[in-house]
C-alpha cells in the first residue's frame, strides 16, 4: 500500500466513524437550525405554483452515467427527484422527467414509479412520464430545450452531472417556463446555474437534498461528517502552513 | 422481499470487493473486481437498449395518436432506424457509412448548437451584471477588472490591471474553486459510503423508508 492509498484508506475510516457519530446525533440535528439552502426552501413553493398553474413541472436529471464517476451527482439529483415527485403525487399529478443517461433513466423511472406506488390508490391516475432523450450532450441539450419551448412547462428544476450544455437548456427555460431552479457541481457548470436559475444548489448542496428535504437520518448524519471532516482539513492545512512558514 | 435479500448483499458485497481491490495489492483480487466492472458495463448496455425501446415507444405513440409534434416524432423514428440499418448493413459503428453520417450530419449540427453558446453567454453576463445588492457589485467589479486585465488596451489604460487580473485568478478564484471542489469531494465521498454500506439503496423498493416528506 503507497502513501497516498494509506491516506485515503484513513480519510475513509474517519469519514465513516463520523458517519457512525453523525447518524446517532441525528435527533438532536432534526431541532437544530440549518443554515438555509433557498433552492430547498422554494420547491414547496414552486411544485405548489405548478399545481395551480395546471401546467408541468419538468425535472432533468443530466446525463451522468450510474457507472461512472459522475454517478454521485446523478444519485443526488434523484434525490431531488423522490421528494419532489412525491409532494406532487399527493395532487394527484406526476412531473415530467428527463435523462440523458440510459442507466439513469432506469433508476429515475423506477423511483417515481416507486413513488407512485406509495401514493394512495385514488392519486394513482397520474402516469409518469420518464424519458430517455439520447446519449450525446448536444442532442439532449437540443431535447431539454425543444421541450420546454413546445409543452406547456411551468418550473423546471435541473439537478444533476452537467456539461456546458446547461446553459442551453437553462436559457430555453428562462425563455419558455415561470421558475427554474438548478444544482450542479462541477465548477465550470456552476455560473451558468447561478445565472439561468431563481435558486441555485452550488457544489456541495446538491449532495444535501437527501437531508434537507427528506429528512433522512443517515443523510442529516452524513452533513454532520462533512463539517466534521471539512473542520479537520482546514485545521490541517492550517498546522501544515505554520509548519512550514516556522520550521 | 426476496429481491431484497439478494439484492442488498450482492450490491454491498460487489462495492466492497472493489473497494478492496484498490487498497489491497492482490492479482486475484484485482481480476476479480477488473472481471466486475466488466459485467456492470454490459448491465449498462442493457440499459441503452432499455432506453432506447423507450424512446421508440415514447415517439411511435406520438405518431400514432397525431400529436401536433408527430413531424418530429417521425424524423426522428426515421433517423434512428436508418442509422441503425447502416451499422448492421456497413458493417458497425466504424463503417465507411455510419463516420459519413457522423461526420456529415451529427457533428455539424452539435457544433451549430454549441455555437449558441457564445450569444447565451452574452444574455447570461448582461443579467448577472445587473446591480441589486453588495455581492453582485462586487461581482461587476471583479469581472470588469478580469475583462480590461484580458485585453491589450486594459495594459494601456493602466498597466498594473495585467497583474490585478492574474492576482484575481491566482488567489480569490483559485480558494474558492478549491472550496468548492473540497465540498464537492466531500459530499461525494458521502453519498458513496451510504451506497457501498447499504444505507442509501436506489437499487432496491422500499416500502415506507422514506415515506415522508418535508419540502416546506
Amino acid at each position: 500500500m503507497n502513501e497516498t492509498q494509506r491516506v485515503l484508506l484513513a480519510l475513509l475510516l474517519v469519514f465513516i466513524g463520523a458517519l457512525v457519530v453523525g447518524r446517532r446525533r441525528t435527533s438532536r440535528w432534526l431541532s437544530t437550525e440549518w443554515r438555509t439552502i433557498s433552492a430547498f426552501d422554494r420547491l414547496h413553493s414552486v411544485v405548489q405554483r405548478a399545481v395551480e398553474q395546471g401546467r408541468a413541472l419538468h425535472i432533468t436529471l443530466g446525463r451522468g452515467s450510474l457507472w461512472s464517476g459522475t454517478a454521485m451527482d446523478s444519485l443526488a439529483g434523484v434525490e431531488v427527484l423522490g421528494p419532489v415527485a412525491k409532494h406532487l403525487g399527493l395532487t394527484g399529478r406526476m412531473p415530467l422527467v428527463t435523462t440523458g443517461d440510459a442507466t439513469l433513466h432506469l433508476l429515475a423511472e423506477d423511483q417515481v414509479h416507486r413513488v407512485r406506488r406509495s401514493l394512495a390508490t385514488g392519486l394513482w391516475q397520474a402516469k409518469p412520464d420518464v424519458r430517455w432523450l439520447t446519449a450525446t450532450p448536444a442532442a439532449y441539450a437540443a431535447g431539454v430545450m425543444g421541450m420546454l419551448a413546445r409543452q406547456p412547462v411551468e418550473v423546471n428544476v435541473m439537478a444533476g452531472f452537467f456539461g456546458a450544455e446547461y446553459l442551453l437548456m437553462g436559457e430555453a427555460g428562462i425563455q419558455h417556463v415561470g421558475v427554474q431552479l438548478g444544482g450542479a457541481s462541477e465548477p465550470a457548470v456552476l455560473p451558468f446555474v447561478v445565472t439561468t436559475s431563481r435558486a441555485a444548489l452550488l457544489g456541495e448542496e446538491l449532495y444535501a437534498a437527501g437531508a434537507y428535504l427528506a429528512h433522512k437520518p443517515w443523510h442529516l448524519g452524513s452533513l454532520w461528517a462533512q463539517d466534521m471532516l471539512r473542520w479537520l482539513i482546514v485545521l490541517l492545512v492550517l498546522v501544515v502552513v505554520m509548519m512550514n512558514t516556522l520550521l | 422481499m426476496l429481491a431484497h435479500l439478494i439484492s442488498v448483499p450482492i450490491a454491498i458485497g460487489v462495492g466492497l470487493l472493489v473497494l478492496a481491490s484498490y487498497f489491497i495489492a492482490d492479482t486475484r483480487l484485482d481480476a476479480l473486481a477488473n472481471r466486475l466492472v466488466y459485467i456492470a458495463s454490459i448491465v449498462a448496455a442493457f440499459a441503452l437498449f432499455l432506453g432506447l425501446a423507450n424512446l421508440a415507444r415514447f415517439h411511435l405513440g406520438r405518431v400514432r395518436a397525431r400529436c401536433p409534434e408527430r413531424p418530429y416524432s417521425f424524423i426522428l423514428l426515421v433517423a434512428l432506424a436508418s442509422t441503425m440499418a447502416l451499422g448492421f448493413v456497413g458493417g458497425g459503428p466504424n463503417s465507411r457509412w455510419v463516420q459519413c453520417l457522423f461526420d456529415n450530419v451529427l457533428f455539424p449540427l452539435q457544433a451549430a448548437l454549441y455555437s449558441l453558446l457564445a450569444f447565451f453567454i452574452v444574455t447570461a453576463t448582461y443579467r448577472a451584471f445587473r446591480v441589486r445588492n453588495v455581492e453582485s457589485a462586487l461581482f461587476v467589479i471583479f469581472a470588469i477588472v478580469v475583462l480590461l486585465g484580458q485585453t491589450s488596451a486594459g495594459a494601456l489604460l493602466w498597466e498594473e490591471l495585467p497583474a490585478i487580473k492574474d492576482w484575481i485568478f491566482d488567489v480569490p478564484v483559485l480558494a474558492g474553486t478549491r472550496g468548492i471542489l473540497l465540498g464537492v469531494a466531500l459530499g461525494t465521498l458521502a453519498t458513496g459510503i451510504r451506497v457501498l454500506l447499504g444505507v442509501d439503496r436506489p437499487y432496491v423498493d422500499e416500502a415506507g423508508r422514506d415515506k415522508h416528506v418535508h419540502l416546506s
